[in-house]
């Protein structure tokens, strides 16, 4: 079934929209969320928390043309929030490691002059995005949303390690200093 | 903010960075299948044929666990521990001599994938009126430059295809998987299906069956080929399934997607498929497509374009199938 049917059948508040939405787009939501929690009966739960989630907020949302990216959306959100909640965070060495690379790119309040809201943050790492060349932008995405651990980033582009953790680490001091140059604090 | 509530917002990215990374996704594992490509020889065998060849030419030969792709090159993707089979990509015979003419059936190159001649519809087919009422919308031209003498490069260039023509989505169905040509050769016509099958991860049958071919709620009607009037080729036999309840046949699709894949490859396991009793379901689908089914003993549903991979669904249901199509 096309998106926009599956959006007009929330809407509608058919509660066939969660069937179709699952039978369409399930697998990939339970991959999202098992790239973050690595527990595939975890990953499931997440998938039926996006599914009651996005039955919340549809409507006042209609995302007709960008469905997949709104379930991604949510998917992950719960996803990393359940290893939160879980306490997940403090054990799982993994995680630790993605927020560790992130803190690099915040700017310290002595940097910046402005601070940025949650709901910005995005547009702002758009814009950021937007300017690298694909590449550097592939890899921040696979790494920083997906996700993916650096040698399955490396094995999807046929990179070696050292050149994914080179350009990555790169990457977040660009992102640090166009967060300063731009006059921002998180 | 720290660094998780950074990780955190990063899910609030633009569409289009989200949408182009996910479709980065697909590319990249096929860079890794064209290095395969370019590492044998010119020449390349697919076999791919409504009803016939494919399984018993021996065409998806597994050359061990992993997916397709996979050679001794390090850079392979690894995804195994995500799904319990993926599909193999195209794999040479490693028996084809000199003097063996390759053949070659209709693909396409789209975004870094081949897609694989799938079925086909002409005027004959009581379905072709509605099939071509399903066009989406056009994805580009097919360049008709590919042919048994065709290069590796050649294959590495988006649009190379042994077909020439416009290239359409199909409705109802991710482009992802299928794509459709309207070819025309002479005074004759038809429709022809293009399908994406290689290094596919799958779990449960939804993952196809649901996911890709959108079987629940969309059959029409069911006709049946015994095994031997399968083996010999001789469609004038299909026969109405009328032994099986409407209920019935939805249970058995309840359970085709729940049940999970397995790999059983030809080499390793022939009396599997030469020896078992097994028969042909063909589903009618209410867009005018149409699917066949193959039905082996001990519960195990196959569909002819996955290669040697079948949902195992031992049980009632599918014991009276089987037994409907003796």
């Amino acid at each position: 079934m096309e998106d926009e049917k599956i959006v007009e059948l929330y809407l509608e508040r058919s509660e066939e929209a969660i069937k179709y939405t699952s039978e369409k787009y399930g697998n990939k939501l339970r991959h999202i969320s098992f790239r973050i929690t690595r527990d595939a009966q975890t990953a499931e739960e997440c998938e039926n928390d996006t599914y009651m989630e996005v039955w919340k907020r549809i409507p006042p949302n209609e995302p007709r043309n960008y469905f997949f990216q709104f379930l991604s959306r949510i998917a992950r959100n719960i996803s990393i929030n359940r290893c939160i909640e879980r306490n997940r965070l403090k054990r799982s060495a993994y995680i630790v490691e993605f927020t560790t690379e992130m803190e690099q790119c915040i700017p310290s309040p002595d940097d910046a002059d402005r601070r940025i809201e949650n709901e910005e943050i995005g547009r702002i790492i758009s814009a950021f995005l937007h300017g690298l060349p694909k590449e550097k932008r592939l890899l921040f995405m696979q790494r920083y949303y997906f996700l993916d651990s650096i040698s399955s980033i490396a094995k999807r582009f046929g990179y070696s390690e050292s050149k994914v953790k080179t350009t990555l680490f790169r990457v977040r001091n660009d992102l640090r200093q166009y967060l300063i140059k731009e006059g921002y604090t998180l | 903010m720290r660094g998780k509530d950074l990780l955190n917002n990063i899910s609030n990215v633009d569409d289009d960075l989200l949408a182009e990374a996910e479709a980065s996704m697909i590319v990249s594992k096929k860079r890794h299948n064209w290095r395969k490509w370019i590492a044998v020889a010119a020449c390349f065998f697919i076999v791919a044929s409504v009803g016939t060849g494919a399984w018993r030419m021996g065409l998806f030969d597994d050359k061990g666990d992993n997916h397709s792709g996979n050679n001794s090159d390090s850079s392979s993707v690894a995804h195994s521990d995500e799904y319990r089979v993926r599909t193999d990509a195209v794999n040479l015979p490693e028996n084809i001599s000199d003097n063996v003419k390759a053949d070659m059936i209709g693909c396409l190159v789209y975004k870094g994938k081949v897609y694989r001649q799938a079925a086909s519809y002409d005027s004959s087919d009581s379905g072709f009126e509605l099939v071509k009422k399903i066009v989406g919308e056009y994805v580009g031209d097919a360049r008709g430059t590919l042919d048994d003498w065709s290069s590796q490069s050649d294959f590495a260039t988006e649009f190379a295809s042994t077909y020439y023509g416009p290239v359409y989505n199909v409705k109802g169905y991710s482009e992802d998987f299928r794509l459709y040509i309207l070819v025309e050769n002479g005074d004759k016509s038809w429709i022809q299906f293009l399908e994406n099958y290689d290094d596919i991860g799958l779990n449960t049958g939804a993952d196809f069956f649901g996911e890709r071919m959108h079987l629940k709620n969309n059959v029409e009607s069911i006709s049946y080929l015994t095994y031997y009037d399968w083996n010999e080729d001789n469609p004038s036999n299909y026969k109405p399934l009328t032994s099986v309840s409407i209920e019935q046949f939805g249970g058995f699709l309840d359970e085709l997607y729940n049940n999970p894949f397995e790999r059983i490859d030809y080499k390793d396991h022939p009396d599997f498929y030469e020896g078992k009793i097994q028969g042909h379901l063909y589903l009618k689908m209410k867009d005018g497509t149409c699917v066949g089914l193959r039905l082996i003993e001990g519960g195990y549903v196959g569909y002819e374009h996955l290669g040697w991979i079948e949902v195992k669904m031992p049980g009632e249901l599918f014991d009276l199938l089987l037994s409907a199509v003796q």
